[in-house]
């Protein structure tokens, strides 16, 4: 009897040295630093988090047709002047438009930066079109009326324009926000549009009209337009290209995967809890969610009234 | 120790938690008669010498009786001291709190009340005898998950012939509800302990037909007074995605489904921790099938 309690003295001391040892060792996490009180705690791992919150934006992008139907219109308008053996002369203005109808392309995400911090979890991610054509309509309008000389008279082109497009780099930025919403814990995205610069890449033979509208013209037209390069500014405004704003509103509040519950079933019984929260932290390795629970009702009770000896 | 506690061990070092008591085989469970009632003084030195031969042990006064409060509180100092040093280890490795599980803690006063919910239950335990268990109280200190439930049995024939009745058992085979995704554990029974037996002039043969029949059936006969623990917290098995429709960019509605197993369990100050490790197969369009979702692995 007395090595026996010798022993648990011994074994007590024991426990208490270990149980310091351990507490020493202990990560933040484990000693619930920053961590709400509360006598439920559910701490998400900042890796998960991540997970998700990239597997949700890249997901959804994972090679997604990107179909822009009437795009942009983009109008260039501008008078052209040039010398001539009559003098200095306008020679009229022109106006071409493009109207791009419709940009088909695929869309590839790379891999995303996230940054666990605050109360939310920044992310960047960049973002490549590919594989994209464009259907676009050219327009070009020369105005030769009420100027002085009208060298060229008016003249209309409308022409289809058939193009790829080259790969395009953007970057979908923003952040999510982490909230307690009730019993669980919602990821808020708050994501900025996606600005897509497209260039565009016609074929050679699309130029093709402007050349056979400046031939179609008086000799005296003709080289004066050709003197005042409406060629290649026409060139120049196509390659200018067109800017698309892609909207984020695809992209949702999201549940993380552990929640409360407010109501469980043991053996036929349904126990229902009150469930009120206690707070939210984040740390940089958590979210912790707490809650405190309270009794609120016994849905199906059975077996309630014991019919033996009362204690 | 015994190979069944060993394969218990084993899997305590998986996802359970070491059991307060050794599992008791129907020859060892924890015996413990009192009789209070002073009519049957006489008979105590008669009952002391009888209660070693049915569990085969020698007197008190000579030895610690194995299944004496003495012998409990040492064998649960040594499983404690055991854990401590493997959690001491672990820690050491940077594995006791996996930085990459999702982390439940309930405290000892929610499982209590949870479990306290299911109660009381009461059975019939043998044909002559059934038990009723009203209280429940759990601790989870140094790496030792324990419960202890209270309760009574008593003779059906009469039940004003009873004896207080304490079921001792640990906290094992935490797992997530295929269907509901809530947290349960399972308590294992490792011994129980019959106290102050009262009955006009039938103490001991009652109580000694009790403690011969619960000898037989070891503690099978009691399973089904030990209740469900269903801790309020659930894991989900998948994360639904709405999609964008009738913009620029369209998206169908997605599925993450994840698939989450109980990796440890880890009683530590007041707190029953599971740590939950979730894995996803990545994002995919919604269907029907595909909201079937994964099936969500069981774990101990």
């Amino acid at each position: 009897m007395a090595a026996t309690k010798a022993r648990i003295e011994g074994l007590k001391a024991e426990r208490a040295r270990l149980q310091e040892q351990l507490g020493a060792l202990l990560t933040d996490d484990a000693k619930l630093i920053d961590a709400p009180n509360g006598a439920i705690l559910i701490g998400v791992p900042a890796s998960l988090v991540e997970a998700i919150v990239s597997e949700a934006v890249t997901g959804p992008l994972r090679n997604v047709r990107l179909t822009l139907k009437d795009v942009v219109k983009v109008e260039r308008t501008d008078i052209i002047r040039a010398k001539t053996f009559l003098g200095m002369m306008t020679l009229g203005r022109y106006a071409l438009t493009i109207n791009v109808q419709e940009v088909a392309a695929v869309m590839k995400p790379r891999a995303p930066k996230l940054t666990f911090g605050g109360n939310r979890i920044a992310i960047d991610l960049p973002v490549s079109v590919e594989s994209g054509a464009v259907k676009a309509n050219l327009v070009f309008k020369w105005d030769g009326r009420k100027l002085a000389g009208v060298v060229c008279g008016d003249l209309t082109s409308e022409h289809d324009l058939r193009a790829t497009v080259p790969p395009v780099a953007a970057r979908l930025r923003g952040r999510f926000e982490v909230e307690a919403r009730g019993e669980k814990l919602i990821v808020k995205p708050v994501i900025a549009p996606i600005d897509l610069a497209f260039k565009i890449e016609p074929p050679p033979q699309t130029w093709d009209f402007i050349d056979e509208l400046i031939e179609s013209k008086n000799a005296v037209c003709e080289a004066a337009l050709r003197k005042a390069a409406v060629g290649r500014k026409v060139k120049d405004l196509v390659a200018r290209g067109f800017k698309v704003r892609i909207p984020s509103n695809w992209l949702h509040p999201m549940a993380l995967p552990a929640s409360f519950r407010d109501t469980v079933d043991v053996k036929g019984t349904s126990a229902g809890f009150a469930i009120t929260p206690s707070g939210v932290s984040i740390t940089k390795t958590r979210i912790w969610y707490g809650a405190n629970l309270a009794l609120r009702r016994q849905i199906k009770p059975v077996n309630k009234s014991p019919s033996g000896p009362a204690r | 120790m015994s190979g069944e506690m060993q394969t218990a061990r084993r899997g305590a070092q998986k996802a359970g938690v070491e059991a307060l008591h050794e599992r008791a085989s129907p020859g060892n469970a924890m015996i413990w008669v009192r009789f209070m009632r002073p009519p049957i003084l006489l008979r105590i030195v008669f009952a002391l010498s009888i209660v070693p031969l049915i569990t085969g042990c020698r007197k008190r006064d000579e030895v610690v009786q194995p299944d004496s409060p003495l012998a409990s509180e040492l064998k649960l100092l040594e499983r404690q001291v055991a854990s401590l040093k493997e959690a001491v280890q672990e820690a050491g490795r940077g594995e006791l709190f996996s930085p990459g599980a999702i982390a439940i803690g309930a405290s000892e006063e929610v499982v209590q009340a949870v479990v306290g919910q299911a109660l009381p239950i009461e059975r019939p335990i043998s044909p002559d005898f059934a038990a009723r268990i009203d209280r429940a109280i759990v601790s989870f200190r140094s790496m030792q998950g324990s419960v202890k439930l209270e309760g009574r049995v008593w003779a059906i024939a009469d039940p004003a012939t009873y004896a207080d009745l304490i079921l001792l058992g640990g906290i094992h085979e935490v797992d997530i509800d295929r269907d509901t995704g809530v947290l349960q554990a399972r308590i294992a029974l490792d011994g129980f302990d019959v106290q102050r037996a009262a009955a006009a002039g039938m103490e001991f043969e009652w109580t000694k037909d009790l403690v011969r029949m619960l000898g037989d059936q070891g503690l099978v006969a009691l399973r089904a007074l030990v209740p469900e623990v269903r801790i309020p917290v659930g894991i989900e098995r998948g994360i639904d995605m709405a999609g964008a429709e009738g913009g620029v960019l369209s998206i169908p509605p997605g599925h993450l489904p994840l698939e989450a197993a109980v990796q440890r369990v880890i009683p530590l100050s007041g707190r029953l921790w599971a740590m939950i490790e979730v894995k996803s197969a990545g994002w995919r369009k919604s269907t029907d099938s595909a909201r079937g979702l994964a099936p969500v692995a069981k774990s101990r």
